[in-house]
């Protein structure tokens, strides 16, 4: 689950920044990886790809700051 | 006697030296840490060869260093020149050819996304991170640098202090240089306007490469205020942003309104106080009135003003709402500030009547000098109008219509040409069309903007054959040639467009399709 969703961060909303590799400890939010229509784009992902209903509520900083941290989240919420 | 923005932190700096200057996230600077640690990267940059007139490229996110380095650069002399870190790899390479840029200054967080974006580029100096093939100096090592008083850099208020690439007609960005005399007109005239004082708690929600920024960046170091500037992690999240203002007890917000309208949404929005926010400022694009009215019925206390101006001119009009709005027509863009004329010119060139719709034309202090290594576009986009004794005044052409009502208010009806202004970002539609055209199996596209409860860039896109495409594949292609802000956010497949009787697209007449 983890490389699925750092292909769909790399190809989908890093695609124009070639060579760039994402760990799944990176920290996505702090350092302007992705900004809130790339986060919308990626909260869309998760719902669609893994049948997850993401809540506003759910929608922090605990919840998505890094690859693990989401799929933990996914892995709670499924 | 303040003669360049630099001298603004100098002043701050011995008058209220343990204020907090700016705070980030977890982070604070004070104005005496701050001016030192200005003038101790100015020395490094100074010891590298910067010379007056040279242009620093700025490659970070929000965080506190993008204040040390803006005034670091500017007290070296140096041009400082935001890079947006969200940029294709192309754009950002054209930039830096563009300009002319010999030295970055980054953040270690960015080492990886500047190692790729530099790696066909040689001999650049990269400060804030190390780059195996270009000559980096780390951080510290950059901003502990012993600052000696006779290094002192002789800055005119003539001379360039920054430059703001936008997007061009012509399919390459343009560079807006802009001098200290400007950004100290803007930082004095807003000061003014808005009568802020060193008691203002400023939130800084726009990038530093938007010239919102320029409201925390320059007028509160002006006024030795505290700016709050918002994380990314804030920024993506709206109701961490409406937790920002109250914690941080903000008394000035200037953002986009969509910034406004995000934490709108989040359910605990009207539990908040803001017992201290005293103006809403916002520019950028059109706030919808019906939003706006929602607002202010719930904060009255709260003053808002619509802030109008091209990045040529920062800002040059504004419209202090004196009433909620009722209706659906738009807010106004008001009337010219201090220190401003304006003029608008029908297509014969000459001065419309009230209520006639025409193209504004502005002469400022806050006026740009030109545009960067494009002097018959700078030319291009100037009015000259002779006076007697052989004096003339320089006027800027928006290419923005607008009209005046009775009372002399101002309206905007549009633009001249084909460029829009979506969440702050100015977009060329012909360039994004063109870049759309190029995907594969896409004959002809035509965007715009639709309005509903929020303004949306939408693409309508012919394909050969009618052929399926998947809007993932255009958006994935798409982010290849042209940034995320100008991507649509919906793409409908068409049979064909609304035309006029002679077949050109009839771009008055583009909707949803059904």
């Amino acid at each position: 689950m983890k490389k699925e969703i750092i292909d769909f961060i790399q190809e989908t909303l890093l695609g124009g920044i070639q060579g760039v590799t994402i760990e799944e400890e990176d920290d996505l939010l702090s350092t302007g990886f992705i900004e809130s229509m790339g986060m919308m784009q990626l909260i869309n992902f998760v719902e669609e790809h893994y049948q997850v209903n993401v809540t506003p509520q759910d929608m922090t900083i605990e919840n998505f700051r890094t690859v693990r941290a989401i799929e933990d989240y996914i892995l709670r919420n499924k | 006697m303040n003669c360049s923005l630099s001298d603004y932190l100098s002043s701050s700096a011995l008058a209220f030296p343990d204020k907090v200057a700016f705070k980030c996230g977890k982070g604070q600077i004070n104005y005496r840490s701050l001016n030192k640690k200005a003038s101790a990267l100015s020395a490094t940059l100074i010891d590298h060869g910067i010379k007056k007139g040279d242009r620093v490229g700025i490659y970070m996110h929000r965080c506190l260093e993008t204040v040390v380095a803006i005034y670091g650069i500017m007290r070296s002399g140096g041009v400082y020149v935001p890079i947006d870190i969200k940029h294709p790899k192309a754009r950002v390479e054209y930039l830096i050819r563009d300009c002319g840029i010999k030295t970055i200054i980054t953040h270690e967080t960015q080492e990886n996304k500047v190692a790729s974006i530099l790696d066909s580029l040689t001999g650049l100096l990269v400060i804030g991170a190390r780059i195996a093939k270009q000559k980096s100096i780390n951080w510290s090592q950059a901003t502990e640098n012993e600052y000696e008083k006779t290094r002192t850099i002789n800055i005119l208020e003539d001379d360039l202090a920054y430059i703001l690439y936008t997007s061009g007609s012509t399919g390459q960005p343009k560079g807006i240089m802009h001098t200290h005399r400007s950004g100290m007109a803007y930082a004095e005239l807003t000061a003014s306007t808005y009568e802020i004082t060193h008691l203002d708690i400023i939130g800084n929600h726009a990038p530093i490469f938007f010239d919102i920024s320029t409201l925390g960046y320059f007028t509160a170091v002006y006024m030795a205020a505290t700016t709050i500037i918002a994380t990314d992690a804030e920024v993506i999240f709206p109701q961490l942003l409406t937790e920002l203002i109250e914690k941080e007890a903000v008394t000035i917000w200037y953002s986009v309104p969509l910034a406004i309208i995000q934490m709108m949404s989040y359910e605990k929005f009207f539990e908040m106080k803001f017992k201290k926010l005293r103006w809403l400022l916002y520019a950028g694009e059109p706030f919808n009135p019906q939003k706006l009215r929602k607002w202010m019925l719930y904060f009255k206390n709260v003053k808002v003003s619509n802030i109008y101006g091209p990045t040529e001119t920062n800002q040059c009009t504004y419209y202090n709402l004196n009433e909620i709005p009722s209706g659906k027509s738009p807010i106004p863009i008001g009337m010219v500030w201090k220190n401003t004329e304006y003029k608008i010119l029908n297509e014969m060139d000459q001065v419309c009547e009230s209520g006639e719709v025409g193209e504004l034309l502005i002469r400022s202090s806050t006026l740009m000098a030109g545009y960067w290594n494009k002097p018959e576009l700078t030319n291009r986009s100037m009015y000259l109008e002779q006076m007697e004794g052989g004096y003339v005044k320089k006027y800027y052409k928006t290419g923005d219509l607008v009209f005046e009502d009775k009372k002399g208010i101002l309206h905007f009806k549009g633009r001249k040409d084909h460029q829009i202004k979506y969440r702050g970002y100015r977009i060329e539609i012909g360039d994004l069309e063109s870049a759309i055209n190029q995907i594969k199996d896409i004959e002809e596209s035509v965007c715009f903007l639709h309005e509903e409860d929020e303004i949306r860039l939408i693409a309508l896109i012919k394909t050969y054959q009618n052929k399926a495409i998947e809007t993932n594949m255009i958006v994935s292609e798409l982010r290849k040639m042209i940034p995320l802000y100008s991507i649509p956010q919906e793409f409908y497949i068409v049979k064909d467009f609304p035309r006029t009787a002679t077949g050109k697209i009839d771009r008055k007449d583009l909707k949803l399709p059904e």
